[in-house]
């Protein structure tokens, strides 16, 4: 725990009552961000009494009060100071509510609550009674929200104004190689930061740029580091101007790093822009104007986590509805840049006690809904991996949205169903509904329709067989994201933004929410008014951060600010989207991009360019990556992109070197020994063997490939057919006209007869004498041999047995490598 | 070869009962036979050059007159009619053929594949000497001749092909060629050769995006698969909606990986927009019965409210800033970038309108060329170019393919007398 740390808490009434438990965390866990929400919490309980002053006077007022005094007039809040006889303005007091509601309208915007004063106030650190600013702005925002119900806009106007000019610059980026960095910056990193900042430490702390895995230290870092200015890195001001962990002399140390930093930076090329590209005006993400995230529908929600904070151990509830039910994150669980939590191995878990309200607030009415944008990692995961889920182990649970490969799984407790919520309503097997990449995921009940599940707000066709009403729910169960309270059903994915309500969404709330999206975007107004002689004129574009890895660039469009119409046509064409002094090497989406702005168009209103997003990979983050625009041709400017000539490699052979020989593959096989006996290839038996057989048979020809079980399958498929031509009599006839089969093999087969079989066997089998086929008197010798022992039969030979012999000659060759070999 | 006699002979003492009633006696002469074999030398002469050659372009040896009559051309330097000799034998088309053509038509490239009317039309056409870059795109399609009293070419199903098959019919003399548009029933203008065939449709146009149709199409006629071909520095502008950019909720999947094939694949791809292959999923959930389904002028899909199947529209919410497919135009981005080196033809335009001109365009490229030349000398010599020697003669083969109509009988002639032994 850093000085400064305990120096701003001090400002704090935090610190009046929880200073000694919160000092006792803090050296439990050693690091900076990591303290552990106490179990059991400490109730969000109002810390000021009964309010006993005058009634409301209005309806408004009634509402002003339930909404947002009662929340903020508490002794833990804003009540400590701004009340009677402290500080001005008195919207906290406590004497007379009516008197805090007229103090409390100047400083709210109910269209726009966003823009409230009250709000602006807490976000930027005033008093905050959480550990993140930008959760108390929210829960704040939340209040008034509630307070202001319908009054709140749901307009999706933009107030477009010119942006900072910055003219594109040279800007490094970080090499793809991480040699240069693990000899300069990483060795003060893993020395002092391992402790904490690394997945294996103790009190793991995101990001986990001192990790042991250079690869994902370097990934962590690059948000850390700011490569133009080493000096403005964060890794440099948290020592130096926040004090934070420092190992020793927190300027010294804050000096250390920036020095390692340079070294980095300084072994790094600048990107320059090349003078004949045609360029827009740079800006930073951050230059852009915030979209409003307004149009969601919200009411009825009493749990919400958007997960903002992007650092610490704890995701909040951001509802505005008594207790917040925050979620304390433990093990593997990253923050996205984008808003959201990644889950590895790790859970986000609410206590009991605040996960009551769940309780509580959804039997009041019945009926509920869970809306959450998320990405599940994998399509492979199942138990149901425990997505959501409000639980108490394996066994028993109110609710819980789960995965089980490509589907999602609704499990609730009712009159009808198991202690464990079964049987789940589940998205169809065959449909593969659940996709690894960002999705709307929204499950409804009510006792009338039952459990629904909408994903991207498409409603699935999935029966409810058990609707019945909730029932049994147990108040003692924990709100869990990521896993179970077992720690049995891991779920691998993100999650970027999740909703309770204790009302079953309708299709078109549902549907609004999904068009609304999710995460921050910002305007970007790339200004090109230079170029086209129109001041303040811009190309825009909505930008935001994609994922922890790109940038999503959508609706480009053309305006003009003061609403001027050019006087010529302006042809654009190959915008492309450049990123710290060079184009973006992929997702240019916009290079075959042709438009022309006609004279006089009215470029007071957008004027869209192109119907398609892409995505632009991340570099430095958010706060340090400068966009800009390229143009193969704008208005009478041109930089026509000359492809690069590509040199095509020579062919290079193959390193093996095979046989020369090979084998007769499956169908080969059979044409030859067709071939070879004259028997036809549909014969019925020799057809049932090759069908049998077929697949036994060689199907490649590279002999090194040849194996038993193939030459036995050949050899059954010899047999079928020297069988067939030995028991057809024209065949046989005309290929053995001397042999006489009516008779015994030791008279039919005497030397004469082995003579007249074995010549037309080897002579049909075996044509011509050729130095790369056996040589015919070896083979004629081996068969003679085979016949000799074959007709040892004494003096009961069956005359059966000479064709049974010229089956077993015929077969002898016909299976052997005078056939297989090519 | 010490390996290949231990293994004969643990065959001969483990396995003598699967020979059926086969005396031990005749297993150990079989045997010797065997091993008589592996011991020869495989130096010959012309005669011997004659039987290899035969035994690879026909799959069976040759008759002792036809191989007097193949020495006789070889010893007077004349090895391409000697080979062409060869190929008198129906056996090239119904056995060497076949398996040439076979793997072609099924996802699993399963060799052992039915007969079908992909497989007969190439065979046909290379009897024919077709040019083979129509291959991929005529209005063609070869079926078993009337007099064999068949059933009937029936785009529900392969009976045709199947009795075909059984009959072990002569593929040399039993095929005709008729004009596929009457056989299925498509515009004549939107038959593309074999993609069209139903055995293709029903492999590569079954439930999927039709991507498949592009992918196997490279992989048996550009012999590349999308792997080689990744090039992430081309425009993702035709990607369609169901390619998740954030695969797992990492962008860096996409953009180092799916990228950059997509980026060339779904602009080629496109041009099966009108395509599908239908069946009834419930009681025929394999397609058996199912028959390749195209949408004329004028058809409206309810899905896309254009001619462009619901297909080409899956997943549109994956990523709803991608492509959304409005026709059948597609475009060759891979003339620009790396993959240039497939050899296309300056003098088309690459991008057109539908499956036939995708598959001139395929068709005229220097690996489609490369790629039947390789084919067959797989075929004939057993291995791929293994020496710098092997890769001359591929591309000479290759060339004379181009500049001679595109003559597959050409190119195993050529290649089998390469490849006839010394």
């Amino acid at each position: 725990m850093s000085f400064y740390y305990i120096n701003r808490l001090k400002n704090t009434f935090f610190l009046r009552g929880v200073l000694p438990l919160l000092i006792v965390n803090i050296f439990i866990s050693g690091c900076g961000e990591s303290t552990v929400e106490t179990q059991p919490p400490l109730l969000d309980d109002n810390q000021s009494g009964t309010y006993t002053g005058p009634a409301p006077l209005t309806e408004d007022i009634q509402k002003y009060k339930t909404a947002l005094w009662d929340n903020i007039s508490t002794s833990d809040k804003c009540g400590t100071c701004h009340t009677e006889g402290e500080q001005a303005p008195y919207f906290a007091s406590r004497n007379n509510v009516n008197n805090a509601y007229a103090a409390s309208n100047p400083l709210v915007n109910l269209s726009n609550p966003e823009q409230s004063r009250l709000v602006e106030k807490v976000a930027n650190g005033h008093n905050c009674w959480l550990e993140s600013d930008a959760a108390c702005g929210e829960t704040m925002q939340q209040w008034i929200k509630l307070w202001a119900d319908e009054r709140v806009s749901t307009a999706n106007t933009i107030d477009l104004t010119p942006p900072v000019v910055r003219t594109p610059g040279s800007s490094k980026t970080f090499p793809a190689d991480t040699g240069l960095y693990l000899t300069t910056v990483y060795p003060l990193l893993t020395t002092y930061c391992a402790a904490c900042h690394s997945e294996s430490a103790d009190f793991a702390q995101s990001p986990f740029f001192a990790s042991d895995d250079l690869e994902q230290s370097y990934e962590s870092v690059k948000r850390v580091i700011n490569l133009d200015e080493p000096v403005n890195s964060r890794l440099v001001l948290r020592l130096g101007n926040e004090f934070h962990n420092c190992w020793s002399n927190c300027q010294e140390n804050s000096n250390e790093m920036k020095t390692a930093i340079e070294a980095f930076s300084n072994e790094i090329a600048v990107n320059e822009i090349s003078p004949e590209m045609v360029v827009s005006k740079s800006l930073l993400l951050t230059d852009g104007i915030v979209a409003s995230s307004g149009g969601r529908y919200e009411s009825d929600v009493i749990a919400l986590y958007q997960f903002k904070t992007g650092t610490g151990n704890t995701a909040y509830d951001t509802s505005g509805i008594s207790p917040a039910a925050n979620l304390n994150l433990s093990g593997d669980i990253e923050w996205l840049g984008s808003w959201g939590l990644s889950f590895t191995n790790g859970k986000a878990q609410a206590s009991t006690a605040n996960s009551k309200k769940l309780h509580n607030l959804i039997t009041s009415t019945g009926e509920f809904s869970i809306e959450a944008w998320l990405t599940p990692n994998n399509v492979v995961q199942e138990g149901p991996a425990r997505i959501i889920t409000y639980s108490a182990g394996d066994s028993e649970r109110n609710f819980t949205l789960g995965q089980t490969q490509y589907n999602y799984n609704f499990l609730l407790r009712n009159e009808n169903s198991s202690i464990n919520g079964e049987p789940a309503l589940s998205t169809p097997d065959a449909d593969e509904v659940l996709q690894a990449t960002l999705q709307h995921v929204v499950l409804t009940f009510d006792p009338t329709n039952g459990r629904r599940l909408y994903v991207n707000s498409k409603l699935i066709e999935a029966n409810d067989e058990t609707i019945s009403p909730i029932a049994s729910w147990d108040d003692s169960f924990a709100l869990i994201l990521g896993n179970e309270a077992s720690n049995n059903h891991t779920w691998q994915g993100n999650i970027r933004l999740l909703a309770i309500y204790n009302r079953a969404l309708e299709q078109s709330q549902i549907s609004q929410n999904f068009d609304v999206g999710v995460g921050e975007k910002f305007f970007l107004l790339f200004s090109i008014g230079e170029l086209i002689d129109l001041a303040n004129t811009y190309v825009l574009f909505e930008v935001s951060q994609f994922d922890n890895y790109s940038y999503l660039f959508i609706n480009p469009s053309v305006v003009n600010l003061d609403g001027l119409s050019p006087s010529g046509a302006i042809d654009i064409k190959g915008l492309r989207i450049g990123l710290n002094g060079k184009e973006s090497i992929q997702g240019q989406a916009y290079s075959h991009l042709e438009e022309t702005v006609s004279a006089g168009q009215n470029l007071s209103e957008l004027f869209p360019l192109s119907p398609l997003g892409t995505i632009i990979g991340l570099e430095k983050g958010p706060n340090q990556d400068e966009f800009f625009l390229t143009f193969e041709q704008l208005g009478e400017h041109t930089n026509i992109k000359i492809p690069g000539e590509i040199i095509i490699a020579d062919e290079i052979p193959s390193s093996s070197q095979s046989p020369e020989l090979g084998l007769r593959n499956f169908a080969e096989i059979n044409a030859s020994m067709s071939s070879l006996t004259g028997v036809k290839q549909n014969i019925q038996s020799v057809f049932t063997t090759y069908q049998l057989i077929q697949r036994q048979l060689p199907n490649l020809e590279d002999i090194e490939t040849f194996i038993s079980a193939q030459q036995m399958g050949i050899t059954q498929l010899a047999i079928a057919y020297c069988n067939s031509a030995i028991e057809d009599n024209t065949l046989r006839n005309t290929w053995f006209p001397n042999v006489d089969f009516t008779k015994q093999p030791n008279i039919a087969l005497d030397a004469t007869g082995r003579s007249n079989l074995l010549n037309p066997l080897l002579s049909q089998l075996m044509p011509l004498d050729l130095s790369s086929q056996p040589n015919k008197t070896l083979v004629y010798n081996e068969l003679d041999s085979l016949i000799t022992r074959l007709s040892s039969c004494g003096n009961n030979c069956d005359t059966d047995r000479t064709k049974a012999i010229a089956k077993a000659s015929c077969t002898a060759v016909l299976a052997s490598a005078v056939m297989l070999i090519q | 070869m010490k390996m290949l006699q231990q293994m004969f002979m643990k065959l001969a003492l483990s396995n003598q009962s699967i020979l059926l009633k086969l005396p031990v006696d005749h297993f150990k002469t079989l045997l010797t036979l065997i091993l008589l074999m592996f011991s020869l030398n495989a130096q010959g002469s012309t005669l011997e050059q004659a039987k290899q050659l035969h035994d690879r372009i026909s799959g069976v040896p040759a008759n002792e007159m036809i191989l007097t009559e193949m020495v006789a051309l070889l010893d007077n330097g004349r090895p391409v009619e000697a080979a062409y000799k060869a190929m008198e034998s129906h056996h090239f088309y119904s056995t060497t053929l076949k398996v040439f053509a076979t793997p072609w038509t099924n996802k699993d490239q399963d060799i052992f594949f039915e007969l079908n009317d992909y497989s007969a039309t190439i065979i046909g056409m290379v009897r024919d000497d077709i040019d083979f870059r129509q291959i991929l795109q005529a209005n063609t399609t070869y079926v078993g001749k009337d007099e064999f009293n068949l059933p009937a070419y029936n785009k529900n199903n392969n009976n045709h092909y199947l009795a075909l098959e059984a009959e072990f019919i002569n593929l040399a003399d039993g095929l005709i060629a008729k004009n596929q548009s009457d056989l299925n029933g498509l515009p004549a203008s939107a038959t593309a050769g074999v993609l069209t065939t139903r055995a293709s449709a029903k492999a590569f146009f079954y439930l999927g995006t039709n991507r498949a149709m592009l992918r196997f199409t490279l992989m048996n006629h550009l012999c590349t698969d999308l792997e080689p071909l990744k090039d992430i520095t081309l425009s993702p502008d035709r990607i369609r909606q169901d390619v998740s950019r954030s695969p797992g909720g990492d962008s860096r999947l996409f953009l180092n990986n799916c990228i950059g094939c997509h980026s060339g694949m779904d602009p080629l791809a496109q041009a099966f927009a009108y395509y599908d292959y239908d069946f009834d999923p419930i009681n025929d959930p394999n397609g058996d019965s199912g028959a390749i389904s195209y949408n004329p002028q004028g058809t409206l899909d309810s899905t896309t409210g254009s001619r462009v199947q619901a297909k080409y529209h899956n997943n549109a919410t994956t990523f709803p800033y991608g492509f959304v497919t409005p026709d059948d135009q597609w475009q060759n981005y891979w003339r620009e970038g790396a993959n240039q080196r497939l050899g296309w033809d300056p003098s088309i335009i690459g991008k057109g309108v539908g499956a036939k001109s995708l598959g001139e365009e395929l068709a005229n490229s220097q690996a489609f060329a490369q790629c039947q030349v390789k084919k067959v000398f797989k075929t004939v010599c057993l291995r791929d170019a293994e020496s710098n020697e092997d890769l001359v003669q591929i591309n000479n083969t290759t060339e004379y393919f181009k500049q001679n109509s595109y003559q597959l009988k050409r190119v195993f002639a050529e290649v089998g007398a390469y490849c006839m032994g010394d």
